[in-house]
């Protein structure tokens, strides 16, 4: 299997040695940068699997910096900044970033999202568009073998879980009460159903999710109830 | 010093009003008479009342006697009335005198022959005037007035005097009556009783007047005082006011006369041309009462009525005169001061409109409010509209006179208002606009430049203020991206060789140990530094919320959920209120569950294992109440309001996890959001009571947001 190759961009010459370190453990080969010009210049000639930007960056920051990549790459590309400014996330994936990760951040965390972000890269987009399989990011629901899997990596599910979250995937987007998801998923007057649903979700999470409290798939919209974020797959 | 300033102030205020010798003695006396004004200041309310009750009757009663005896005969004949008899009783009397004497003449007593003579020449000079006295005894004639039986044929009063009783016709061409009012005086009845005599007697009536006849003279003034007939009841009715009018007036007077006696003169208290005004009136008035109708005869030998009336037109008199005394001599004071002008109410009148004009022209060309200047525009514009009408119509050519005025008028009216309007508007409009928007001082009316310019700097200091304060918020949002910056960055290198380190194999169990330290260490750092962060965005007011209806039961139901693991990782056991109805409170709902998170996650780390902990909803009119109560592992030591003090913890060693902001910032987002949040800490019971506002608005209920959100 060909290396996958990383693109790894900050200006804090420790952070990108560390991290380096921690991505080349898992086999990659990594390509270090540390400024926005240069990683621009890399980005061009080099093919990539992924792109790690830091925001705050001389001479390119890493917005301006995705904005230019995307004009020529789909490769996915994951944001690290300092910033815990939801505006700021939200500008981050709107300029075309894949993931967002927060200053400090624990490294195991960083390696499991890039995994993430390369397998859902280089899986899927051989992977067949089955009528038959709801999806969203890397997370996958396959309805004719009744599995779920996150970026390739098949997940056990319960089976009350997997109704729920089939539930949640057939109406990607949509936000589903407790109620509403208790009278589906267990055919049955809602009594008293909020505990048993919620704990369900929460489980769900932590088994899909790579950090359950900052979900990336299935979201909590507080008060009202439950949802599966639809994203969008690349290209 | 204290009787320096209060001679100052003393002499200031009779600057006004006094000459500058008030000013001397103005002082003692001001003070004497406080003094004599307090201790009479009851006696002098009551004696003003009575003199004024007792004056008004007196002046009622007066006018209403002077105009029933001057106008009584309302629709008599001159013959009938009093001016006519109390003639013909006087004449009757010298006949019966006349007669007297020729009696006296024919007894033998011949001294009063030029006597005689002199009373048959009066008796003739009564040009109308004609009598026959008869002596009954002898039917002898004793005298007559030429041509006696002619003037008899035309006679239109005849008496017929015989043994003392007395007949009186009054006869026009178609009518005859009996004249009561022609009588006999007593002595002249006497007088009559010692002789048996017929006395015919009576006037002619000519039409045309001989000169000097008071037979006339009378007549004239009944004829005056009948063409007043018809407003005798305004007469009275105008005695009446007067009367009060003059009484009030006298009131005060005396009253301030009472107060401070050398301070007041009456001069002082009625305009001086008012004064001289009614001096002369009572000066008429008391002249008409004593040459006319003051009778001395009619008080000896009238009637009651008419006895009283004179009496009353005595005292009328006397008042008159006394009143004519005072005014005269303050009149004369006041001349002798040269104040007679200052005092006059015509003075005082133009004075008072040259003020009001000097104040008006002020009003409008210097500064002052706002409300005196619109007043006075409008007060001009109306004077000058009613000036145009009024000129113009006595005279036509005033108006091509009045043109031009009224143009610059118009035109300055039109200057006012806009620029009135310029300073309005840019009140209205400063909050939208930026910092070029000072208005222009140029194109002000003067009166309104002060307010322009004031604007002008308030508007300045705003912007000064505003720029300001933008220029704080963008330092501080700086300063707090580049400290999370610098803070995070070196961390994350930290945390990353920790980690590094963590994942080397060593045999050293102590170099493990350190590690572990170190791992902990960065660990505490890294939420340290969230933390502190989050909680300098919430105390710089970075932070936007989203409030809309929330169901509490819902968020709780989530966070609870959340929670449910570490919960049972420690025991600690749920209770939970029951409230299957949905619960709407006004939230942002994603910062609620940050605070429930802090509160919960306390709970998590700090609770006694094994312990319960209670969740519950108290559902009020207005508000919901949330407890969360739960049992302290460690002992509290502190009260409640400590631990949401920034940096508080339970243990005080701040050896376990956390940076004691936890509570500081949940009670912080809560009450950005409106609430209420208290801790409270019962023994080892930790209690967080938050209050939220009742949201009644059942339409944007959570379950329509959920719809809402869905379909976007």
């Amino acid at each position: 299997m060909m290396n996958e190759t990383i693109l790894l961009c900050d200006d804090d010459l420790e952070i990108v040695q560390s991290a380096s370190i921690f991505l080349e453990q898992e086999g990659y080969e990594v390509i270090k940068a540390y400024d926005g010009k240069t990683a621009l210049t890399i980005a061009k000639t080099r093919e990539l699997q992924l792109m790690i930007l830091d925001i705050m960056m001389p001479e390119l920051d890493g917005l301006s910096l995705t904005r230019a990549l995307r004009a020529f790459t789909n490769a996915p590309i994951m944001l690290v900044t300092a910033k815990s400014e939801d505006v700021d996330k939200i500008i981050g994936l709107n300029f075309g970033a894949d993931d967002y990760l927060t200053k400090p951040y624990n490294p195991l965390e960083l390696v499991a999202r890039s995994k993430a972000l390369i397998r859902r890269y280089t899986m899927l987009g051989a992977a067949e568009m089955k009528p038959s399989l709801y999806r969203s990011g890397g997370l996958t629901f396959d309805l004719e073998m009744n599995t779920v899997s996150v970026n390739g990596d098949p997940v056990m599910l319960t089976a009350t879980e997997m109704r729920i979250l089939k539930l949640l995937m057939a109406h990607k987007g949509r936000v589903f009460s407790i109620r509403e998801i208790y009278e589906n998923v267990w055919q049955a007057e809602a009594f008293s159903p909020e505990n048993t649903v919620a704990v369900h979700i929460r489980r769900i999470r932590e088994k899909i999710e790579i950090d359950p409290k900052n979900p990336e798939y299935l979201k909590v919209v507080w008060g009202i109830g439950y949802k599966i974020e639809d994203i969008k797959t690349q290209r | 010093m204290g009787i320096k300033l209060k001679t100052l102030r003393h002499s200031d205020k009779d600057r006004r009003g006094g000459t500058a010798e008030n000013a001397n003695w103005s002082v003692d006396q001001a003070e004497t008479a406080a003094e004599i004004a307090r201790q009479m200041n009851v006696k002098t309310g009551k004696l003003n009342t009575l003199i004024a009750i007792l004056l008004t009757a007196c002046i009622a009663f007066a006018s209403v006697v002077l105009g029933v005896i001057q106008v009584v005969d309302d629709e008599m004949d001159f013959y009938q009335t009093w001016r006519f008899s109390n003639y013909y009783n006087n004449i009757l009397q010298e006949v019966i005198y006349y007669a007297d004497l020729l009696k006296h003449q024919e007894e033998g007593d011949n001294e009063n022959d030029a006597n005689i003579a002199s009373w048959k020449s009066n008796l003739a000079a009564y040009g109308r005037f004609y009598y026959r006295i008869t002596d009954l005894t002898t039917g002898e004639i004793l005298t007559q007035s030429a041509q006696f039986d002619k003037q008899q044929q035309y006679a239109i009063v005849i008496s017929t005097i015989e043994d003392a009783e007395i007949e009186t016709l009054y006869r026009t061409s178609e009518t005859q009556s009996v004249l009561t009012n022609v009588r006999l005086y007593e002595n002249s009845v006497e007088r009559l009783q010692n002789y048996s005599l017929k006395i015919e007697a009576g006037i002619v009536a000519y039409d045309d007047y001989m000169v000097g006849d008071e037979l006339h003279d009378r007549f004239e003034y009944y004829y005056f005082f009948s063409q007043l007939t018809p407003y005798l009841t305004w007469m009275v009715i105008g005695g009446f006011i007067t009367g009060i009018l003059a009484l009030w007036l006298f009131g005060i007077m005396i009253r301030r006369l009472l107060r401070a006696p050398n301070r007041y003169k009456i001069a002082d208290l009625l305009p001086s041309d008012i004064a001289l005004i009614l001096l002369g009136c009572i000066v008429v008035l008391a002249g008409a009462i004593f040459f006319d109708a003051l009778e001395p005869d009619l008080f000896w030998r009238g009637n009651d009525i008419e006895r009283a009336g004179m009496v009353a037109l005595l005292f009328v008199l006397l008042i008159c005169a006394s009143v004519i005394s005072a005014l005269a001599a303050s009149l004369l004071c006041s001349l002798f001061e040269g104040t007679m002008i200052r005092k006059s109410l015509i003075y005082r009148f133009f004075k008072g409109i040259g003020n009001w004009v000097g104040g008006l022209s002020r009003a409008l060309f210097s500064h002052g409010p706002i409300r005196r200047k619109l007043v006075g525009f409008v007060l001009l514009t109306g004077v000058v509209v009613a000036c145009n009408v009024l000129l113009s119509m006595a005279w036509s050519p005033v108006l091509m006179v009045f043109i031009p005025v009224d143009l610059l008028i118009i035109w300055w009216v039109f200057r006012f208002v806009f620029s009135l309007s310029d300073i309005v508007e840019s009140v209205y409009y400063a909050p939208q606009r930026e910092y070029d928007m000072a208005l222009d001082i140029d194109k002000m009316m003067p009166a309104l430049v002060p307010f322009a310019e004031r604007l002008n700097s308030m508007q300045e200091s705003v912007n000064e203020a505003v720029a300001e304060a933008i220029k704080g918020e963008r330092l501080k949002t700086e300063l707090l991206t580049n400290v999370s910056h610098d803070l995070k960055t070196p961390l994350t290198a930290v945390i990353n060789y920790v980690k590094l380190l963590m994942q080397h194999e060593t045999e050293d169990d102590t170099v493990k140990e350190y590690v572990d330290v170190l791992d902990e260490k960065t660990q505490r750092l890294k939420v340290l530094v969230d933390d502190i962060l989050e909680m300098s965005k919430l105390s710089s007011g970075n932070v936007h919320l989203s409030i809309e209806t929330v169901d509490l039961e819902q968020v709780l139901t989530q966070a609870l959920a959340e929670f449910e693991e570490s919960f049972h990782s420690r025991a600690l056991r749920l209770l939970r209120s029951e409230n299957d109805m949905p619960v709407y409170i006004e939230a942002d709902s994603d910062k609620l569950w940050r605070v429930l998170e802090n509160l919960l996650g306390n709970i998590a780390k700090y609770a006694l294992n094994g312990s319960r902990v209670y969740v519950v909803t108290l559902i009020q009119k207005n508000f919901v109440q949330l407890e969360i109560k739960n049992i302290s592992a460690e002992p509290l030591s502190q009260d409640g309001a400590y631990f949401t003090e920034r940096f508080a913890r339970g243990d005080q060693a701040r050896r376990s996890e956390g940076s004691g902001l936890g509570l500081a910032i949940a009670k912080e987002l809560f009450e950005r959001m409106g609430g209420h949040f208290e801790v409270h800490v019962d023994g080892d019971l930790f209690k967080v009571t938050l209050v939220f506002e009742r949201s009644y608005d059942m339409k944007s209920s959570a379950q329509d947001q959920a719809m809402l959100k869905s379909n976007e």
